[in-house]
Formats: C-alpha cells, structure tokens, sequence
C-alpha cells in the first residue's frame, strides 16, 4: 500500500498547515525586536528553545505520543489488549508530559542535587539537554513491545530534564515571561510533531521514528561529550574590571543625586 | 562510505550549531556595596553591578540607539524600563537580614545605568524599611545571589565594600553560608557583615 494512501484528509492537512502557521509565526514575532536593533541569534529568549539539540528532543517526543499505540507496522488496532484506546495512550502520554514538566520545574534543586556529580555540571548545565535527548532516543528506538511498555516511564523525566534545560539556558537577564513563551514554544514544537505522527499511520513513519531515534542518542551523546570536554575545564564568563575613582568608587554620581535630592 | 561521511557532516553541523547559551554562570557581575549610615542606623544600602563584556555588549546592542558606545540619558532609561521590573521582581538578589531576621527593601529605589568603554553598569540605592543600628548583637547581613546562577557575582578587587557616615565605628566581615548552597549544591554564596559599636 502507498504511503499516499495513509494521508489524512485535505481538512486535517489544512488545520494542521494553520497551526503551523500561527506558531511560525509567533516565533517569528518574538525574533522581530531582535532583528530590529540588529542583535544576534544570543540575543534571541527563544534560542534556547529553537537550537539542533532541543529540536530534536522536542521532535522525539511529539512521535513518541503521536506514535502511541501504534503497532510495528503503523497501525492503530481498533482496542488494544489492555483495553487502552491508542487516542486515550496519547492523551495519558500527554498528561505524563506536563507533570513532567511541572516536576522538573517544581523539583529543580533535588534534581540538580542528584546530577551535580556530573563533572563539570555547573559548566555544562548539568547536561539536563543532552540527558533529555538521550532518554527520548532510548524510548524512541525501542521495539513497539518495549515501547509500548516503557515509553511513560522515559516520558516523565525526559519532560523534567527538558524543562530544567529550558530554565538553565535562560538567555534573558532573567525576563518573567521567558519561561512562559519557551515551554508554550516548546509545546507547539511536539504537538506538531505528535498530530503529523497520529496523521501518518505507515510502517514507513515508524521506521523513520526510529531512525530520528538512533540520531538523536548519537547526538545527544556527542553533545554530552563535546560538553563535558570542552567545558569542565573551560574558564567561566571574565568578570570584568573596574574603575577605582571618586570618593565613592562606583557610588559617586548616584550619591550625588540622591544628596542633592535630600533624601 | 558516502552515507558514513555526510552522517558525520551532518553532525559536525550540529555540534558547531550547539547553543551558546547553556553554560554557566551565562553572566558575571562584578559587585560593590555601600553602607550609607546616618546616626548609626543603615539608612540605604548601594549596590554597583558591572555586566562583563558579553553581556554588556547585548545590552548595548539593545539599547545603545545611536551607536556611540554610550548610554544617554533616554538610552539609559529605556534600559532601565527593558530590565527593572523583572530584577525588582527578584529582590534584586539581594537578601539583608539583621540578627538573622529578614529587613525589608523599600520598592522606591534610585537607579542609575551608565556605559564606560563598552562595559554597562547599574548603581541602586535600596532604602532599608526599619533598619537598625547593626550592633554585635544585631549583625546586618548582605547576601547577593542567584538560585538560578544565571548571574555570578564577585566583589571588585578594590574598594568592594564601602561605608558613608559610619564615623569609624564599623567594621566588615565576609562569611561562606553553606546553609543557603544553591544550583544543585555546588555554589556556596558568600555574605557580608557589618557590625557596629
């Protein structure tokens, strides 16, 4: 059977094409002020979210839930044998996807606590990317039995690690709504992924999983590597110096105003 | 072979494209603090932070409008205005206790950004709201930090720490809080004290 066969409907094909569009274009936005004052790709907040690394975790875990309950051969039994409709797994592979999230976030410290052995992880940001690729690769690669199984399980601390990666690479002088458009960027990001793998029922889409699976272990272990080498013994940011002048080094014209004000 | 060698192309790529943004600490701020003292009460507490280059470069890309490598006094507002609510909303990472107990930061501060040679810097005034005479009993305690260790602070080599009417009565000390370890454990953050007679 083609693989044209398995396409959805042009509806379907136009809704998903609109969400697309709406969220490429609100990425586009947000990269608009930066453009503007002619700033860099660092200066971007969505840099960290919109870089090879993350892209590919965020891409495994959309085909990880779209691709739920589906067999080895991309096809959705009408009731599987645990009696757990593929829509019904997915929905559940969504919600163990925000409680993720919400963990991560909520228990950064004990987390960060259990990976500070890590060498050089305060460097690196205790290599919570790369660990989130690695762990969405591993349950990506998996049989469909195995996947099936352990999927969940690999879901809820790939989706911490995630967002623990996302607030570490905080390219914003701490800005309030950063978190709030990454994760809300991040989760576009999969839902695309997941309805255009939940769209695509062809063993051909499986296989291709797999294969984004197999790269993204590679990737996310090179990226460990790169990281761990080149950072651990890499000196940090250079403070920078400054001027010993004035009654008050750094304080005089602030203290004049504030005298000259009477307060 | 062919299939070997654009794979290990294609990831070459995407390791040189790796995100610049995930090490840390992504900002290193060198600091100062300043007593200002009247009748033996902190009356205000300075604080003088200094971007390194990386950072005060972005921040210059942003809002340096007319490309003079200065911050004019519109220039510096709007800086200000990008950056103020979101530091305010943090306490300026600033933590001052007396005798241990949490004093208050008034919300009403003066605020001043200025660039020299490319390098930003903010000065503050933060008025204490009920601070007391910091005695050998009362200790006032600074700390500056960032859970997130997103900034780094370090005091400057010189003149880090500074008194303004303290007629010689006070003196310094600088104490590791290995209670208030921070970033998975591995950032002990570093107080200042000031105690009086």
């Amino acid at each position: 059977m083609s693989l044209a066969s398995h396409l959805p409907s042009r509806s379907v094909l136009l809704g998903l094409c609109l969400l697309i569009a709406a969220g490429l274009a609100g990425i586009g936005m947000s990269a608009l002020p930066v453009l503007q004052f002619g700033g860099t790709y660092a200066d971007w907040p969505l840099s960290s979210v919109v870089n090879p690394q993350q892209l590919l975790t965020l891409a495994g875990l959309g085909l990880l839930i779209g691709q739920m309950g589906m067999t080895a051969d991309g096809q959705v039994p009408a009731l599987r044998r645990a009696s757990v409709s593929a829509p019904r797994l997915r929905w559940i592979g969504c919600a163990v996807l925000l409680v993720g999230l919400g963990l991560g976030l909520a228990w950064r410290e004990p987390i960060l606590r259990l990976l500070a052995p890590i060498p050089g992880a305060e460097v690196t940001g205790f290599l919570t990317g790369p660990i989130a690729g690695l762990l969405t690769g591993l349950a990506l690669v998996l049989p469909a039995g195995w996947r099936a199984r352990l999927s969940l399980t690999l879901i809820l601390p790939a989706a911490a690690l995630l967002a623990l990666a996302t607030a570490l690479s905080d390219p914003t002088l701490h800005a309030a709504n950063y978190m709030r458009w990454a994760l809300a960027t991040e989760l576009w990001i999969i839902a695309v992924f997941a309805l255009v793998a939940t769209l695509v029922r062809h063993r051909a889409a499986i296989t291709g999983g797999r294969i984004l699976a197999s790269w993204m272990i590679a990737i996310s272990l090179l990226y460990g590597g790169v990281e761990v080498a080149v950072r651990k013994t890499a000196i940090a940011v250079p403070y920078p110096p400054v001027s010993d002048s004035g009654a008050y080094p750094g304080f005089d014209s602030l203290l004049r105003r504030l005298d000259g004000e009477g307060n | 072979m062919r299939h070997l060698l654009t794979s290990l192309l294609v990831l070459s790529l995407l390791i040189a494209l790796a995100s610049p943004a995930s090490a840390h600490p992504d900002i290193a701020v060198t600091t100062r603090l300043l007593f200002d003292m009247q009748g033996g009460t902190v009356v205000r507490l300075l604080e003088s932070w200094t971007f390194d280059r990386y950072r005060s470069a972005a921040l210059m890309r942003a809002f340096d409008a007319d490309r003079d490598g200065q911050l004019s006094d519109g220039e510096g507002a709007a800086l200000l205005d990008g950056i103020l609510p979101d530091l305010a909303a943090k306490d300026y990472f600033t933590a001052v206790t007396s005798a241990g107990e949490p004093v208050a930061l008034d919300r009403r501060i003066m605020i001043e950004a200025r660039a020299e040679n490319g390098i930003v810097s903010l000065a503050f005034a933060l008025p204490l709201t009920g601070a007391a005479h910091p005695d050998a009993a009362h200790p006032l305690s600074v700390m500056l930090s960032d859970p997130s260790y997103v900034m780094a602070f370090r005091p400057a080599e010189g003149h880090a720490l500074q008194l303004r009417g303290d007629d010689g009565d006070c003196r310094f000390s600088t104490e590791d809080r290995p209670a208030d370890r921070y970033f998975g454990g591995l950032v002990v953050p570093r107080a200042t004290v000031l105690i009086c007679r």
